[in-house]
């Protein structure tokens, strides 16, 4: 019976999303426009669709996890880092809209700034992880919606992928401006109703005596699990964040007027979302809640033992806003680098306007189709795949952040230090092997306080910072930053001008 | 060490309240930007 409940909330809020999502597309008439929205995007939407990219299923799920796992720590570091992430790439925006005013995608700033190698390798480990991000999203969407509302998996994989593509195949970034602010609202009014009404409702002393009682180990400020996984996880998420497309691409959507200030908004605000999730695990622990999904099921589990069966609606409502707005923006930020810097930069670049808008379009059909066929095999190892790909992010932290404010940055330095943080990261994540698709890869078997996804991570952006900076330090030549701030995307120029790539 | 009591609810207070005031400071931005034309 719920099963049919929860399908019907989806099909309601999703015509409303298409509904709105196409009836905005009209404003579409420019690449310009389907891939940073028309450049001019004010504080309203701009922190919306900010927030809505950055909470995701995970984030609904995820805090309430570390907060059973990790106690009062955990939503904190959760939290703390996903919001200061945001905050810090306001600053990197800020510098971008400066040195690269007409840019569209992060592929742009790297095939400019740096050169052939370098480019294609982060290119490569760009799709790698947007589209890893987005196929992940495509099996949540399944996953959730099937193990905590009964909805068969395929069913809730097809009707998410399919109500998203509707309203980004059309509009695309316009489309999701407008969606992601309706999500944003929906998410946050009712992340704030449930700690209230289930702490109002139990009392908070009961809550905090019964964890004192049954896990005083969780209200520890000391803890050393916790407090690793406070420090860690701010570097964590800086890595995606700064090289996640979807997060540059809101840098060249919003007003130059207002960037640092949107960013800055939006991460502060982020930062109690998870903090309110989280808080439904400290219920769980402290009442002795029995959680026979696992610690990933405490927020659901918390929501449909005490606020029954329209609780459990409210919350299936939240979750599905959450996926879907990430959803969509990937969507969108996959398709702008097939269009933009694999089509339009490298194979055609006579190609017009129009025709770069089309690409756009049928690549965001394909990736829906792939994510859906990828979705319905549920491969085993995909999650895992995107968690190691956190070695990735941390170890193109730097070579981005040095190459957006520095004019002397040593190109090849730069590469190699790359490549030798991934393969370092990679053997501390293994701790013995690692799973890559179908096969097991040997590694190390380093001690337990050297091996993991925080430690690799870690170790990674060390290398990384180390490797670029030494190597930078005997750079002569400057990189004349006027290159990138005179340039314009091929699809919008009359003539097209040789250039490095 | 433990956190006491009200560092606990203070921590849940301060998420609500905060995401609440995102809430309404969205809300009355959209309204602002959207009187003077300036939502995109």
């Amino acid at each position: 019976m719920f099963a049919f409940v929860g399908i019907a909330i989806v099909i309601v809020l999703g015509a409303l999303w298409v509904y709105v999502g196409i009836r905005v597309s009209r404003r579409v008439k420019h690449t310009e426009d389907y891939l940073v929205g028309g450049r001019n995007v004010g504080i309203a939407l701009g922190s919306a669709t900010i927030l809505a990219t950055w909470v995701t299923g995970n984030t609904i799920l995820a805090s309430p996890e570390s907060g059973y796992t990790y106690g009062l720590l955990g939503p904190i570091g959760y939290g703390v880092g996903g919001g200061i992430a945001v905050i810090a790439f306001g600053s990197l925006a800020h510098r971008l809209r400066d040195i690269l005013p007409t840019g569209r995608t992060v592929g742009d700033f790297f095939r400019l700034r740096y050169d052939r190698k370098n480019y294609w390798l982060f290119l490569v480990m760009l799709l790698v992880w947007d589209i890893g991000w987005l196929l992940t999203q495509g099996m949540a969407a399944g996953i959730i919606l099937e193990s905590i509302f009964g909805i068969p998996y395929w069913i809730g994989v097809v009707i998410t992928v399919a109500i998203v593509l509707a309203y980004v195949v059309i509009g695309g970034m316009v489309s999701v401006l407008s969606t992601d602010f309706m999500q944003t609202l929906l998410i946050l009014a009712l992340v704030c109703i449930f700690p209230v009404i289930l702490y109002i409702l139990l009392g908070p002393k009961h809550i905090y005596n019964g964890i004192i009682h049954f896990s005083p180990e969780k209200m520890s400020i000391t803890e050393p699990s916790g407090v690793l996984f406070f420090a860690a996880i701010g570097v964590t998420y800086i890595g995606e964040v700064f090289m996640d497309n979807t997060f540059w691409q809101r840098a060249f959507a919003l007003r130059p007027g207002i960037l640092k200030k949107t960013f800055v908004f939006a991460g502060a605000g982020w930062i109690f979302v998870p903090i309110a999730t989280g808080s439904l695990a400290f219920i769980a622990i402290g009442d002795h809640l029995k959680l026979p999904g696992g610690p990933s099921s405490a927020a659901p589990e918390v929501i449909a033992h005490y606020a029954g069966y329209v609780g459990s609606a409210l919350f299936l409502a939240v979750l599905w806003a959450a996926l879907a707005s990430t959803m969509a923006a990937l969507f969108n930020g996959v398709a702008a680098i097939i269009m933009n810097d694999i089509y339009n930069n490298t194979i055609s670049r006579h190609a017009n306007d129009r025709k770069v808008l089309t690409v756009g379009r049928i690549a965001t059909v394909g990736l829906a189709i792939i994510t859906v066929a990828t979705a319905l095999g549920r491969p085993n190892t995909l999650l895992s795949i995107l968690i190691w790909l956190g070695v990735v992010n941390a170890a193109y932290l730097t070579p981005i952040v040095m190459g957006a404010f520095f004019e002397r940055v040593s190109r090849l330095g730069a590469f190699i230090s790359t490549i030798v943080a991934i393969i370092c990261g990679f053997f501390v994540y293994g701790g013995g092997s690692f799973d890559l698709l179908f096969i097991q890869i040997p590694v190390f078997n380093f001690p337990s306080w050297l091996s993991g996804s925080i430690q690799s991570v870690i170790v990674s952006f060390i290398i990384s910072l180390l490797g670029t900076l030494l190597s930078s330090i005997g750079v002569r030549a400057r990189f004349d930053f006027n290159y990138m701030r005179t340039w314009k995307p091929y699809s919008l120029r009359t003539e097209v001008e040789g250039e490095n790539v | 060490m433990n956190a006491p009591f009200w560092l606990f609810i203070s921590v849940i207070i301060i998420a609500i309240l905060g995401s609440l005031s995102i809430l309404i400071v969205i809300l009355t931005t959209f309204i602002r930007e959207f009187r003077r034309g300036e939502l995109w």
